[in-house]
């Protein structure tokens, strides 16, 4: 039986959703990719004396980039997947219209205090904030909208196809993490430490997270090996055990906050770390290695924009990985995996909006020069960028700083840095035109929105 | 029958890892053996002058004295943001106990691939044997604000002063 993923039929409601959240998505993308753009000029050797601004406005940018980049990007998509996935039903859509409603508002929410600089910026990890009553307020409300629109998701459980399947399993694992946030919160006591709030209220949550992640990016190469080769990477009920393995570590995971001790204490911090090397390898690697395997079978066009997203996001997700087991406990060797593994995310993500989302919206992007120009441009940027930031990480070089901070004392961390810059200019380069082009195409107005 | 047995394979697999993971089994060796007790920041001040002023060595390393510790002593650490105070310089091969005491916020002492989380008003004893030669691995791993990054204490090994 054929459990190929389809994306015929799609309502006018439902096509006028999948829009919004695209064009949210999308939009924060280009908004975070102008500051990614100020970030690495800002830690560029030479380049940065130049700069007017001072290291006040790089934390601000940092976070904003971040949560713009990292949480919004992804999660609008995960709403777009959503639109995509849900059943077709009345009051579906309007729970959608509402989540898209919420999801948009909370983004403008959280940028007032960033823009009007207000709030001291923090760089917890996983969400980084702006210490700012309408930041926090934003946050929630952006977070809500998705879990709205993911609460639709939940009776595609039951769905054969692969893809329907992922997205329902990802929805479950976003509402896994929203209530390890809620969970967290809770429990901190009053009066904590504003740093240590915001470090312990996020840090479960945002591991349950990398999950979703992982899981938008195996949704991808599900959707365009199916486009691409005809079948998924992996049989198809290995690519649903997949999927549902994932979402089963995410569903547990509050309980860590019943059995992981104190909220605030060591075990509770070193339990959650430990579910990035326990949970969320086997999947990704399972998927990973069926589609190396089809990708070697071919056939390899390099000029399908399915093809390029497969085969750039595996090469890129893979040595990101691969470098997550070299990790240093505070220089940059931290961000050097992570912005592989999440810039392997991000192209699987861009050929399912190139592939599947514009189509879908009956808008389509072909497969011209500046089609594969931005995978190239994307995918290899990210790695030099990567390789850079390893390298000065391996030299002693502390993540999250600017200028002076940075202790560029020897060449060798003076070339990796300057290498870290160039990545990320051929990495901007690259989301600039996806960003143009999908931009461009969904601002126009289509035949979607007319029936 | 592959096709069928992949999928319960991964599952079942998932299944104990899972259950590995909750119950804790799946590592934690890397929590610092400590002992515990409560101070009065006062006192432990008074402590931390009185070890400067007689061992410390007259230099600083970015501005934080550095001292010279009998060996097998007791070493007072004050951890506030961002920085550890007094830098060390230890004899190679000789067992330590550091006092470790967070000023103003939780803090961690990561020291090599282990870590101990330093909360105020409790004082954390950890044993430290110096390295033959070389610098011991120490630095702030619970996020602190902005510069935590450079929360980074000095321990060098110095033989024979």
């Amino acid at each position: 039986m054929d459990h190929s993923w389809r994306l015929d039929g799609l309502s006018a409601a439902r096509r006028a959703e999948l829009r919004g959240w695209a064009l949210l998505a999308i939009g924060s993308l280009a908004i975070a990719g102008l500051l990614a753009l100020a970030l690495g000029l800002s830690r560029t050797p030479k380049v940065q004396d130049w700069l007017p601004w001072g290291p006040h406005f790089f934390y601000r940018a940092l976070v904003t980039h971040v949560v713009l980049s990292f949480e919004v990007w992804f999660l609008a998509a995960l709403g777009a997947l959503s639109a995509m996935a849900a059943p077709p039903c009345p009051k579906g859509d309007v729970l959608g219209r509402i989540a898209l409603i919420l999801g948009s508002l909370g983004v403008l929410l959280l940028l007032i205090p960033a823009l009007a600089d207000q709030g001291e910026p923090s760089l917890n990890n996983y969400v980084p904030v702006v210490g700012h009553r309408l930041f926090y307020i934003g946050l929630g409300v952006h977070a809500v909208g998705v879990a709205l629109a993911c609460l639709r998701l939940l009776p595609v459980l039951r769905s054969r196809m692969v893809v329907p399947f992922g997205i329902a399993c990802a929805g479950l694992a976003y509402l896994a993490a929203l209530a390890c946030f809620l969970i967290a919160w809770v429990l901190i006591p009053a009066g904590t430490d504003a740093d240590l709030f915001n470090e312990r209220v996020f840090w479960g949550g945002g591991h349950v997270l990398q999950l979703v992640n992982t899981m938008i990016l195996m949704i991808a190469w599900q959707a365009l090996s199916e486009r691409h080769f005809g079948v998924g990477p992996v049989p198809a009920g290995l690519g649903r055990a997949g999927f549902a393995a994932l979402a089963l570590f995410a569903v547990i995971s509050p309980l860590i906050y019943v059995v992981g001790g104190d909220v605030l204490g060591l075990e509770h911090r070193q339990i959650f770390t430990r579910l990035l090397w326990v949970g969320l390898p086997l999947p990704p690697l399972v998927m990973g290695a069926g589609l190396a395997w089809r990708i070697v079978q071919g056939p390899r066009d390099w000029r399908s924009p399915a093809f390029l997203s497969l085969a750039l996001s595996l090469f890129v997700f893979a040595i990101g990985g691969f470098a997550g087991f070299f990790l240093g406990v505070a220089d940059t060797r931290t961000p050097s995996h992570y912005h592989a593994v999440i810039g392997g995310v991000q192209l699987g993500l861009m050929g399912v909006v190139l592939v599947h989302l514009l189509p879908a919206l009956g808008r389509s992007i072909g497969t011209g020069r500046g089609v594969r120009l931005q995978f190239h441009l994307y995918g290899w940027g990210q790695l030099v960028h990567a390789l850079g930031f390893f390298l000065a990480g391996a030299a002693g070089v502390p993540r999250k700083t600017t200028g002076v901070d940075q202790g560029l004392d020897t060449v060798w961390k003076k070339v990796s840095m300057g290498v870290v810059g160039m990545g990320t200019g051929l990495a901007v380069l690259g989301g600039v035109i996806f960003v143009w082009m999908a931009l461009a195409r969904l601002l126009k107005r289509g035949e979607g929105e007319n029936a | 029958m592959l096709k069928g047995f992949a999928p319960l394979a991964l599952l079942a697999a998932t299944v104990i890892l899972a259950l590995g993971w909750l119950m804790g089994r799946t590592g934690g060796l890397d929590v610092l053996p400590s002992e515990t007790y409560n101070a009065d920041l006062a006192e432990f001040h008074g402590r931390h002058l009185a070890l400067l002023a007689a061992h410390g060595t007259g230099q600083s390393v970015d501005g934080i004295p550095v001292v010279h510790p009998p060996a097998g002593s007791d070493i007072p650490m004050l951890a506030k943001r961002w920085e550890f105070s007094p830098a060390l310089e230890l004899e190679p091969g000789k067992t330590y106990r550091l006092h470790l005491l967070a000023e103003d916020t939780v803090h961690s002492a990561a020291i090599g691939e282990a870590e101990v989380l330093l909360t105020p008003g409790q004082v954390r004893v950890v044993s430290l044997t110096a390295p033959a030669s070389g610098r011991v691995r120490f630095q702030c791993a619970e996020y602190c604000g902005l510069s935590h990054t450079k929360m980074i204490g000095s321990i060098e090994v110095v033989a024979g002063k």
